[in-house]
């Protein structure tokens, strides 16, 4: 448990900031890894021989443990929100490596306050300069190392991909944590000493007074922000006043909203919507992942006929598609199947496709060809080599999509593809202009025979609206956590675990807490008498 | 002994470049080969032809005596020519040939246990018995708790291991390992040298390409030297590592060093 004894703690508004010095193996420390890798990938992939992973595998673990280096990681609760590590440079100097914020972090600081520690942390084991490089596509990062202080040491009148690796270096004050060198700033004796030992030439120590002293062992305050405050109250103010008028103006109906929102004609609407969305949903998605599978076959028949499908399907308005399958029937009477030019079975087109199918049937037309190329983008976002690894294995062909692609690709899929299912939720309201009767057509139906009502109606179909999204989005949650079960070492705690988590919390206080919160707050409470 | 693997005047080019010109082998049953050459120089392609995973433009390799991934036909002007073969039978044949690749490549989705048993599960082997064989695996690879793990919680070199589990689910007699420890840190090198060590103590014939030269010398008993798509020079490791006769074996083992 060496790891944990050094800790140093700090509060803020958002919630505690905690220091940790860590292995850089240790596993608390791989998501920051990780996204370094991902980043790096990201910006530097085409230069990178080898990945980033080559690149951040360069140096052994011992650089970046005491007494070489060190490694250190923030939190901020129970969540890593940035780190950063040294390493040895020559005798005097260390240099930086990995600082990283985390990305839902950025924008606070956080790295500054990694690289601040770091730099105490140097100078508490006697190093009197810091060096860094960054790359030319890190803006951000050498912004961060110009505001600490940094110097540059490339010409910064030339363009950042001209100058390629940016090397920064600077050299430290001699701080009050510098204690075991002798070397106390204000002290006259240690002052004295400075020079004795050669390094007159060097910037003197910045000294602070008592009183400054004294804050050392304070928090930090945060700073305020007024504007924020000024900002969030004008908002309010306005959406208080459209608030208002939804109970003042006696227009907007609401007992006639009441009446109509659970009323047998709505519900029978809603019913329909509810199963041509339903349907078409189903039937897209199935029919989405054959046409995919057409375009990506080999069979260069197959794959033209599914480009060709999904080139008329995305080109054709939803609505005529509609139209024109509703007047299929004085088109071709009778439709058949049979072999070409020889004998046919036929029936009359009226008998097979009622008004329902129609509505289905021009739904899932088109929404197959949106749904199979969002199928095709998933599939080829999946790894090649997950491909070969199958194939290695000597898996059939359809298990190694099945078992092996579609899953992986289903993670980029599910987002896209219930973006379609509330867009097809929204299209099914044009089945009215085929005389079939949804949620819309309804609520327009009813609006001409109580026309007093319009508004009320209205907002009965808003009303149903919204919540049919809102049940998609609940799926969609659950669904995305079940497809992410890969490629994540854990997953986060559901909104409903949350608040449980919450609720359990609240009485008991620091004895009750889930158990996935305990480790860490056990951590702090060691930090905190530690010091 | 009799050959396990033979390569046959073999010939691969992607568009232009050439990157396997003219390659035979013959590796007994039983024996650990590494090959070795600079980046570029066709070892990873050569070993994926082995199992037909890059089809050869001309020659063959064979296993056990059997063409992969093709047979001789006759065809109807009397000239004998290698054609491929359906994909089921090469699907049977990679069965029978253990692949590991540099960047592991298990199945994020699936936890260790269900990708060690995936192979021989698809292979028709009850879903119970796979799974009691892929514990066993897993165990061998000192894994034998970790069955639950999916891959993204286990460290590179258990990634590796598990990889190495899976490619013996099939009980295949020959296992290929490409580069099976360039993507590791450091550190985790050795846990996954030393599984491959056992492997190859245990009779299964191995080819491995690799840059760990302590490594091939200290367990191959063959080394092939790759340059350029040819074989620059092969034979056993105290001759082709400690005494090359080639400038270029010479000139590379002495960057890797």
């Amino acid at each position: 448990m060496t790891d944990t004894a050094d800790v140093t703690t700090r509060s803020t508004r958002r919630g505690e900031l905690v220091f940790r010095v860590v292995h850089p193996d240790d596993p608390a420390a791989a998501p920051l890894l990780a996204d370094l890798e991902r980043e790096y990938d990201a910006r530097y992939g085409d230069q990178l021989d080898g990945g980033a992973a080559a690149e951040l595998a360069r140096y052994p673990a011992e650089d970046f443990v005491a007494p070489r280096g060190v490694f250190l990681l923030l939190h901020e609760d129970d969540r890593l929100v940035a780190g950063g590590a040294f390493m040895p440079h020559d005798d005097e100097t260390v240099e930086l490596k990995r600082i990283w914020t985390a990305p839902g972090a950025r924008g606070r600081g956080l790295a500054g306050r990694v690289v601040a520690e770091l730099e105490e942390e140097a100078r508490r084991r006697g190093s009197r300069r810091v060096v860094l490089t960054t790359g030319p596509r890190q803006p951000e990062a050498v912004a961060l190392y110009r505001r600490a202080g940094y110097t540059p040491l490339y010409d910064v009148t030339r363009p950042a991909e001209e100058v390629g690796v940016h090397a920064f270096e600077k050299t430290l004050a001699p701080g009050p944590a510098d204690g075991d060198r002798g070397t106390r700033p204000g002290h006259p004796a240690g002052a004295t000493r400075a020079a004795e030992g050669g390094r007159a030439s060097r910037p003197v120590a910045p000294t602070i007074d008592a009183a400054a002293r004294a804050a050392l062992d304070r928090p930090v305050l945060p700073l305020r922000h007024p504007v924020r405050w000024i900002a969030a109250a004008v908002v309010l103010v306005l959406l208080l006043n459209g608030v208002e008028t939804l109970f003042t103006n006696p227009a907007w109906g609401w007992p006639a909203v009441g009446k109509w929102l659970f009323s047998p004609a709505i519900l029978t609407g809603l019913q329909l919507t509810l199963v041509a969305t339903g349907l078409s949903a189903v039937i897209s998605f199935a029919g989405g992942v054959l046409v995919a599978l057409a375009r990506l076959s080999r069979n260069p028949v197959l794959s033209g006929l599914a480009w060709g499908y999904v080139w008329l399907f995305r080109s054709v308005p939803l609505i005529l598609v509609l139209v024109f399958l509703y007047n299929l029937g004085s088109l071709y009477p009778t439709i058949g199947i049979g072999v070409p030019f020889g004998p046919q079975v036929t029936v009359p087109t009226a008998d097979v496709l009622g008004d329902l199918a129609i509505g289905v049937l021009a739904l899932s037309l088109s929404e197959v060809a949106y749904a199979s190329e969002i199928v095709r983008a998933g599939v080829l976002a999946v790894d090649h080599g997950q491909l070969e690894a199958a194939r290695a294995l000597g898996l059939p062909p359809r298990r190694q999509f099945v078992r092996v692609v579609l899953p992986q690709a289903l993670r980029s899929i599910v987002p896209a593809f219930v973006n379609q299912v509330v867009g097809l939720l929204k299209a099914s309201s044009l089945l009215f202009y085929v005389s079939l009767l949804d949620l819309f057509g309804v609520v327009q139906n009813l609006s001409s025979t109580y026309p007093t009502d319009i508004i009320p109606l209205l907002v009965v179909a808003t009303l149903w609206y919204l919540a049919l999204t809102s049940a998609v989005s609940v799926v969609q949650y659950h669904v995305e956590r079940w497809t992410n079960r890969g490629s994540a070492r854990s997953l986060p705690p559901t909104p409903w675990q949350r608040v449980r988590g919450a609720v359990r919390r609240r009485p008991g206080g620091a004895g009750r807490l889930p158990s996935s919160a305990r480790g860490a707050r056990v951590l702090t409470a060691d930090a905190r008498s530690a010091r | 002994m009799s050959a396990a693997i033979g390569v046959h005047g073999a010939v691969k080019a992607f568009g232009d470049q050439v990157v396997i010109d003219g390659v035979d082998l013959s590796l007994p049953a039983g024996s650990v080969t590494v090959v070795l050459g600079p980046s570029g120089s066709g070892k990873s392609t050569l070993l994926r032809t082995i199992n037909h995973l890059e089809p050869l433009d001309r020659g063959v390799v064979t296993v056990g005596g059997e063409t992969i991934g093709v047979r001789l036909r006759t065809g109807r002007d009397g000239r004998v020519r290698y054609q491929e073969l359906p994909e089921r039978h090469i699907r049977r044949q990679r069965s029978r040939i253990g692949f590991v690749f540099q960047h592991f490549e298990l199945f994020p989705h699936l936890t260790a246990l269900e990708n060690v048993a995936e192979g021989p599960v698809a292979a028709g082997v009850p879903v119970a018995a796979a799974r009691a064989r892929a514990q066993e695996l897993l165990e061998r690879v000192g894994l034998g708790d970790r069955g639950v793990s999916r891959p993204r919680q286990l460290s590179g070199g258990q990634q590796q291991r598990v990889a190495i589990a899976r490619a013996l689910a099939l009980d295949p007699s020959v296992v290929l390992l490409d580069e099976p420890t360039s993507a590791l840190d450091p550190e985790l090198v050795g846990e996954v040298l030393g599984v491959v060590r056992d492997l190859a103590a245990s009779g299964t014939t191995l080819v491995v390409v690799t840059h760990e030269v302590a490594f091939a010398r200290e367990v191959a008993d063959h080394v092939v030297f790759l340059d350029h798509g040819r074989v620059v020079e092969q034979g056993p490791p105290a001759r082709v590592i400690d005494a090359p006769q080639h400038a270029r074996t010479r000139d590379f083992l002495s960057r890797v060093r």
